[in-house]
């Protein structure tokens, strides 16, 4: 009697364990697909330029390289920045929050209610944080959201242009 | 005036929801008791017809609450109708000029609204729980506690989002419902989405309420299916709506995009599809009971937590409601103190069994050895995978909340999380499936299993090598077809299945599902380009290929927008052509997309156009003849519909009574 109990427990225990190996193997791949896949919300002042040797980003993105990485910018599109490829179609155009500008790229359609001077969010990656020509970083985005309402903002952007006192009542 | 008295008939639908609600207390403190009440634990009290006089209240009651909620519903679609602008909501959603359909659409197009339609189908379902099921106390007990949610949600209505509210002084026209709203089956979307989030309520009712009285046996696992099937049902539409609404309308050839939103739809499903399955399992031999209770909770606290992500706008979506923070927090009070109480009676109630359980007669299958190749094995496989799925999405829906609340960073969950990570569980789930038919209640035989194996197998690989041969998709896409027609075969063979009925639609419709959305959105081709008259687009896979010619640029007005067409002419096919566009909406001069389609049972093309706007005050009116142009081509998109129909109309199937059993009423 007393050693069919143990076995059982044995057994019961060798079960309990290569559960909990699986699951904790499971939750291990699953967060750092998670992780993988975090794409953070930034605001051109994130991402401005800088020199070469200091691509480290302090406080955001856990101190990685931010080129490269999947995310979203947020900002206003500067007016009279809008341009169009005649013969491929990319656009261009460059969001500020107000501190620095980034630049752009797109090929696509842009959305609805896209418009200068308007809050944007441009999904995509930094392709260089060295400035242009203009002092820019450059940016290639995958997609572009504007608003999907008449009163929706990007949380994040007007969150961080309140901080900077820039922003404003929609009309 | 009728504003007014659609006010009064909500706040007396909240009267008649808290006496409801109070009726079994009433009995419980000795008012109108005739007899002596006998301990509720019995089973045998369940089953007796005559109760306490009290009791006769109740279905008029359910009657009045309904009634009143449909009057209430009635009178604001009358103002939405009419176009009552001294009615602060219809004057933000509505205006005169627009079609009448989306006039009354407008109603639920809106926090307000739609909190109105919410009561509506919490107490439809109140009202058909009293008069579709016999007067028992656990029946009597789920009316109280379906009218007690039904209060607490007409309370929320009145006293923080009247949709009665007047504004004065009146306007002379709205402002107009966001016109991307402006579509047929956002019309009909909320109330079949709506209709399967409260139905899970009815289930979590009876769940509550057999709970309670520790009465949770045949009876309560019969009409719990019901009610659960009834919401599955309806909620799978309304998710295929939603996502037909975003294909159509959203202009950018996706229909699912892991949108918190749309997660929060999701999430529900697959508990009550994890739910049904669990129910199924207990009803037929006696297992897995505790797994049922809980996901059924679950699956109702998860579409009342997907209420409070959508309306409380705390995620950051593209479908985000312009939000109010008070609001939310109060919904999240509503939704924590229902969850909580239930989720904690049923940690006690398991732990006060845990100690008899081994002692009573009826000692549930769990302890019994399952066999591997039997049916319960299967059935559990999946309610874990499914209930694996829903946390998944679960994690990656919440998570960027918490960031946020603990480091103040903003952040977003990535589509390829979801495909990564969800991938394996589905297909391995579409695995199982395709062995069902073979698997029976209590066990078979390793070789009937075995034969049906070597029988199947081959065509799905062959399904899947032929995806990589002629088609030359990639492997991904080979093995969820070849996964897609391993299911698909098993649920159509009809010899000796083992399958009900409705069951063998779902699944057929899941499988058909699987291949569909693989192949829409792995395999499909887009090209993007600036265009001008004359010019030919040429978009082609492996299999096909189509040539569009621009043919013409116009102007256009409609009901209550201006638009700027652009005809593609096929040059395959003489005489047809599609006819993209771009709107301007009158009152709210938003402009949105109009996508056009070209669909077969082969493919969809969809083609999207834009032009370069400047800036806003210079509308972009003047007609040059070139645009950006963007051609995707999706193989197999009529599928995906199709399938998501099948599955719901298996969900409709399983409802109607089988040969042999009849039955009308629910037990």
């Amino acid at each position: 009697m007393k050693g069919r109990i143990h076995k059982r427990m044995i057994r019961r225990l060798a079960a309990i364990a290569m559960l909990l190996t699986c699951a904790s193997l499971g939750v291990f791949f699953i967060l750092s697909a998670l992780r993988e896949n975090i794409v953070f919300f930034l605001v051109p002042s994130d991402i401005a330029p800088i020199k070469a040797s200091e691509d480290e980003l302090e406080g955001k993105g856990n101190g990685e390289s931010l080129v490269g990485r999947r995310i979203r910018l947020g900002g206003l599109v500067v007016e009279g920045s809008l341009m169009q490829d005649a013969t491929s179609g990319e656009v261009s155009f460059t969001l500020t929050d107000g501190q620095a500008r980034v630049a752009v790229s797109y090929r696509g359609l842009l959305p609805d209610l896209f418009r200068e001077g308007q809050g944007v969010v441009a999904i995509g990656e930094i392709t260089s944080r060295a400035p242009d020509k203009r002092g820019r970083a450059t940016f290639r985005a995958e997609r572009v959201l504007a608003k999907h309402d008449e009163y929706y903002m990007p949380r994040g952007l007007e969150k961080s242009l309140k901080k900077r006192s820039l922003w404003r009542e929609q009309p | 005036m009728t504003v007014e008295i659609g006010h009064y008939a909500l706040v007396l639908a909240l009267c008649v929801a808290s006496a409801l609600a109070l009726l079994p207390s009433l009995e419980l403190c000795g008012f109108f008791s005739k007899k002596d009440t006998n301990d509720s634990a019995q089973p045998s009290i369940s089953a007796n017809p005559d109760m306490s006089p009290i009791y006769a209240l109740s279905r008029p009651l359910a009657c009045a609450l309904f009634l009143l909620c449909l009057f209430a519903n009635a009178m604001l679609i009358r103002a939405f109708l009419l176009s009552n602008f001294s009615v602060l909501l219809v004057w933000q959603h509505s205006h005169s000029q627009k079609p009448d359909l989306y006039k009354f659409a407008a109603m639920w197009g809106n926090h307000e609204g739609s909190m109105l339609l919410w009561v509506l189908v919490l107490s439809t379902f109140a009202a058909l729980i009293a008069f579709f099921s016999r007067t028992t106390r656990l029946n009597q007990l789920t009316l109280a506690i379906q009218s007690g949610i039904c209060a607490l949600f007409l309370a929320f209505t009145l006293f923080f989002s009247n949709p009665f509210a007047r504004l004065y002084p009146s306007a002379l026209d709205g402002q107009g419902l966001n016109p991307i709203l402006q579509h047929p089956a956002l019309a009909i979307h909320p109330p079949l989405l709506y209709m399967g989030y409260v139905g899970l309520s009815a289930a979590f009712s009876t769940t509550l309420a057999g709970l309670i009285l520790n009465d949770l046996h045949t009876d309560w696992a019969k009409s719990t299916r019901v009610w659960t099937l009834v919401a599955w049902s309806f909620l799978g539409a309304g998710i295929t709506l939603g996502a037909f609404w975003a294909y159509e309308e959203l202009g950018w050839g996706g229909f699912w995009f892991w949108d918190p939103v749309e997660n929060a739809s999701l999430m529900p499903w697959l508990l009550a599809s994890a739910g049904l399955h669990a129910l199924m399992s207990y009803i037929k031999t006696n297992s897995l009971r505790s797994w049922a209770i809980l996901l059924v909770l679950l699956a109702f606290s998860a579409s009342l937590l997907g209420t409070f992500l959508v309306r409380s706008g705390v995620l950051v979506s593209v479908h985000s409601f312009a939000s109010d923070p008070l609001r939310g927090i109060i919904i999240l009070l509503c939704v924590s103190l229902i969850t909580g109480s239930s989720l904690c009676l049923f940690a006690w109630r398991r732990l006060a069994d845990g100690d008899k359980t081994a002692s009573t007669e009826d000692k549930p299958a769990s302890d019994r050895r399952i066999s591997l190749l039997s049916r319960e094995a299967g059935q559990f496989l999946n309610i874990l995978l499914l209930s694996c799925c829903c946390a998944l999405v679960m994690l990656a829906t919440l998570y960027p909340l918490f960031f946020e609340f603990f480091t103040g960073n903003t952040l977003s969950v990535g589509p390829p999380y979801y495909a990564n990570v969800l991938t394996p569980f589905f297909l391995l789930l579409v695995a199982i499936l395709g062995l069902l038919p073979v698997l029976g209640w209590g066990g078979s035989s390793l070789s009937r299993v075995k034969r049906y194996i070597f029988w199947v197998a081959p065509i799905a690989c062959g399904g899947g090598l032929a995806m990589l041969v002629f088609a030359r998709t990639s492997a991904t896409v080979a093995i969820a077809v070849a996964l897609g027609l391993w299911a698909l075969v098993g649920a159509l063979r009809t010899r000796s299945s083992k399958h009900a009925r409705g069951a063998r639609f779902a699944h057929a419709g899941i499988a058909i599902l699987l291949i569909a959305v693989a192949c829409a959105s792995l395999t499909d081709i887009e090209k993007f380009r600036k265009m001008s008259l004359g010019e030919r687009i040429t978009i082609n896979n492996a299999l096909s290929s189509t040539t569009l010619e621009l043919q013409d640029i116009f102007a256009r007005t409609g009901t209550n927008y201006q638009e700027r067409v652009a005809r593609f002419a096929f040059i395959e096919k003489d005489g047809k052509s599609l006819s993209p566009s771009r709107r301007v909406y009158h009152p709210s001069k938003i402009e949105t997309t109009e996508a056009a389609i070209d669909r077969n049972i082969y493919r969809d093309i969809y083609i999207t156009i834009a032009t370069i706007k400047r800036n806003a005050s210079k509308p972009s009116s003047e007609l040059d003849d070139s645009l950006s142009v963007r051609v995707q081509l999706k193989p197999l998109m009529f599928w995906v519909w199709i399938g998501a129909g099948i599955t719901v109309f298996g969900g409709i199937l399983s409802l109607l009574p089988n040969r042999a059993s009849g039955r009308r009423r629910l037990p």
